[in-house]
């Protein structure tokens, strides 16, 4: 996940060659029934799980049971659908960096979420710390972390370079297991864009929370998608933007 | 999937009885079509293009590889595509490096597809060839092994199940008497794999050989599996080359080194599919459904005056392998019979076991009604019906 590099390093006008702790960025091609679908930059873990969360994600394959099968080589991915001749993609790259990809973001076309789960304030809290304990995070301070919980705690808590990467490795976990994701909840280690709650709208997954930000887009977005959208998660406090119904007793008379 | 439920996916069976699985299998509706997708959507030579044709082709041959090799426990060692379980076996004598003083451990219940490759050998003066003969009730006792097998053994080539008389053979423990005199094990599992649960890692063996047609594959499809990949390809040419230099090259990882030329694609992708219609139904299924309808089987023929039923009466100990003679009736008169007047499909004659017809004393060889998950009770009934009526032709 990470590469130890050399440097210089400068400290109070004083510079001294040393080393840091990089993470890994890999460009992951993807092949679809033989066909180049998308490059990603990516961590090179989990990729088996981001193929399927991405390919589900981007709306390409509507369930697990569409995969035939994944072969992981470095650098790419080849998938093959059960209907091989039926799915045609057209070429995207989808970037790592904060903005992410332009997925259409047309709401009206956007499923909304249909989930009665209520959490409480306690469970947003530890989760959030949960998903946040890092070693590599301390140590190369460039990895974003997602963690997708349920009931029963974490399902899965992983690290990539880009959340929306992330994002996609536990919704594909997530679905490779079975898991039922409108009993889930996503808590991120960054900025919630409107790319992040238009994933969670696809996998049905009704809450999304961040120690961080948030935007404009994906507040609205999330407000028209019955998406609750919480940002700002630190000490025992936190900023519920979207649908506070969803946390216990945040109803505001 | 339950093995009645089976039936309408082989539509043959509305217009015969099908007793003849152990010389090939029937194929189902769904392994002809995964052949005919092949050919009509997305034909294109594996691993050698880039179009995307190409791709999906390479990456269903692939994925065909892993179901087979997962079907038998053997994702740990390299699953080879061939024509059948006679190319398969042959591909192990013609790969191995012997020494003189070498010798080869088999026995008399084998197939001529696992004694003609050794009889070569031996011929040529490469190996000395111990053949261990079958008990009377046609089982193998293991003591025989346990005196053949020496520290000069390099082979034992021995058949899970028999194709002539059902025997279950242990190979389990002859494996056991293999690793502790260095010597390894090819099992020919073309008899067994179609019908029971078969696991290459806890047999222990070095080479497995088995057949696609008989496992409700296509024709012209075959496996050879090996624990390790240690022997010379019998083969070379395209396709299974990584590298050349001058005259020198470089042989393919895995099972690629050992497929020369352009395989039998669509075949081995619908060979792919016939593992995943088995495993719908399960392979433990598969053999109880067979062993319940052995047993109706033995007990109905022993029962019919003049008809005399070889190997072992228990089915714990055989597969759904039944041969049997009438007294005074040629074996081919007996399969044309039940064609004619029941339009029940069985073989007949040497069952390509010469040596094991002569040990039995059956100088015409014998009738061998043989099942598949496909057979039912009625099948049975039909054979036992008509058997009766030619016996008392006689």
């Amino acid at each position: 996940m990470y590469k130890t590099v050399p440097c210089i390093k400068e400290d109070s006008g004083s510079f001294t060659p040393g080393t840091h702790e990089v993470i890994e960025e890999v460009p992951l091609a993807i092949t679809i029934n033989g066909r180049h679908a998308l490059t990603a930059m990516v961590s090179p873990h989990m990729m088996r799980e981001f193929v399927t969360g991405i390919l589900y994600t981007e709306r390409i394959i509507h369930g697990v049971d569409e995969i035939e099968s994944v072969h992981v080589e470095p650098g790419k991915v080849s998938v093959l659908t059960t209907n091989p001749f039926k799915i045609l993609v057209s070429k995207k790259t989808v970037l790592s960096g904060c903005g992410g990809s332009s997925s259409y973001l047309d709401v009206a076309k956007l499923p909304r979420v249909a989930s009665d789960l209520v959490i409480d304030v306690a469970t947003i809290i530890s989760a959030t710390k949960e998903t946040l304990q890092s070693d590599l995070h301390v140590k190369t301070g460039g990895i974003h972390i997602i963690g997708l919980f349920n009931d029963d705690g974490a399902v899965i808590i992983t690290e990539d370079i880009g959340r929306h990467n992330a994002l996609d490795k536990v919704i594909g976990h997530g679905l490779m297991k079975g898991v039922d994701l409108s009993r889930t909840f996503v808590v991120s280690s960054g900025r919630i864009s409107s790319e992040m709650v238009r994933k969670c709208l696809i996998a049905g997954i009704p809450i999304i929370i961040s120690r961080g930000a948030t935007t404009t887009l994906a507040v609205t977005t999330a407000d028209q998608a019955n998406l609750t959208v919480i940002g700002f998660v630190r000490g025992q406090k936190m900023n519920i933007y979207t649908h506070p119904g969803r946390v216990r007793g945040a109803l505001v008379p | 999937m339950e093995p009645a439920d089976a039936r309408e996916d082989f539509p043959i069976l509305k217009d015969i009885i099908y007793l003849d699985s152990a010389s090939t299998s029937l194929c189902p509706v769904q392994v002809v079509r995964a052949v005919d997708e092949y050919e009509l959507q997305y034909r294109a030579n594996v691993g050698r293009g880039v179009h995307r044709l190409a791709v999906v082709a390479t990456q269903k041959y692939q994925d065909a590889h892993d179901k087979v090799a997962g079907m038998i426990g053997g994702r740990q060692g390299t699953t080879v595509f061939t024509r059948n379980t006679t190319e398969a076996i042959n591909m192990v004598a013609l790969g191995m490096d012997f020494s003189p003083g070498d010798r080869i451990v088999t026995t008399l219940l084998e197939h001529h597809s696992n004694l003609l490759p050794w009889f070569r050998l031996k011929n040529q003066g490469r190996i000395g060839l111990d053949t261990i003969p079958p008990e009377k009730d046609g089982t193998l006792e293991i003591s025989r092994f346990f005196d053949a097998i020496d520290e000069n053994t390099r082979l034992v080539a021995v058949s899970q199940a028999s194709n002539v008389l059902g025997t279950v053979v242990p190979v389990k423990k002859i494996a056991g008497l293999c690793k502790k005199y260095g010597a390894r094990l090819l099992v020919d599992g073309a008899q067994s794999v179609p019908h029971m649960p078969v696991n290459v890692a806890d047999i222990g063996c070095d080479y497995f050989c088995f057949s696609g047609h008989k496992m409700l594959g296509p024709s012209g499809t075959g496996v050879l599996w090996m624990k390790e990949p240690d022997l010379s390809p019998m083969l070379v040419g395209g396709g299974m080359v990584a590298e050349i230099k001058a005259d020198h090259y470089r042989e393919q990882p895995g099972f690629l080194g050992y497929e020369a030329g352009t395989p039998a694609i669509g075949a081995g992708i619908g060979l792919g599919r016939a593992v995943d219609y088995l495993q719908s139904i399960g392979m433990a299924r598969v053999q109880a459904h067979e062993n319940s309808l052995t047993g109706r089987m033995i007990r109905g023929l022993s029962g019919i005056g003049g008809v005399d039923v070889y190997g072992p009466m228990a089915t714990d100990q055989r597969i759904g392998v039944v041969s049997f003679t009438i007294a005074g009736m040629h074996p081919h008169d007996v399969a044309h019979i039940l064609d004619e007047a029941s339009g029940i499909m069985v073989r007949s004659g040497e069952h390509c076991c010469s040596p094991l017809m002569r040990h039995l004393g059956a100088t015409e060889g014998t009738v061998r009604a043989s099942l598949h998950l496909y057979n039912n009770g009625e099948d049975v009934e039909h054979l036992l019906t008509t058997v009766e009526e030619i016996s008392r032709m006689t």
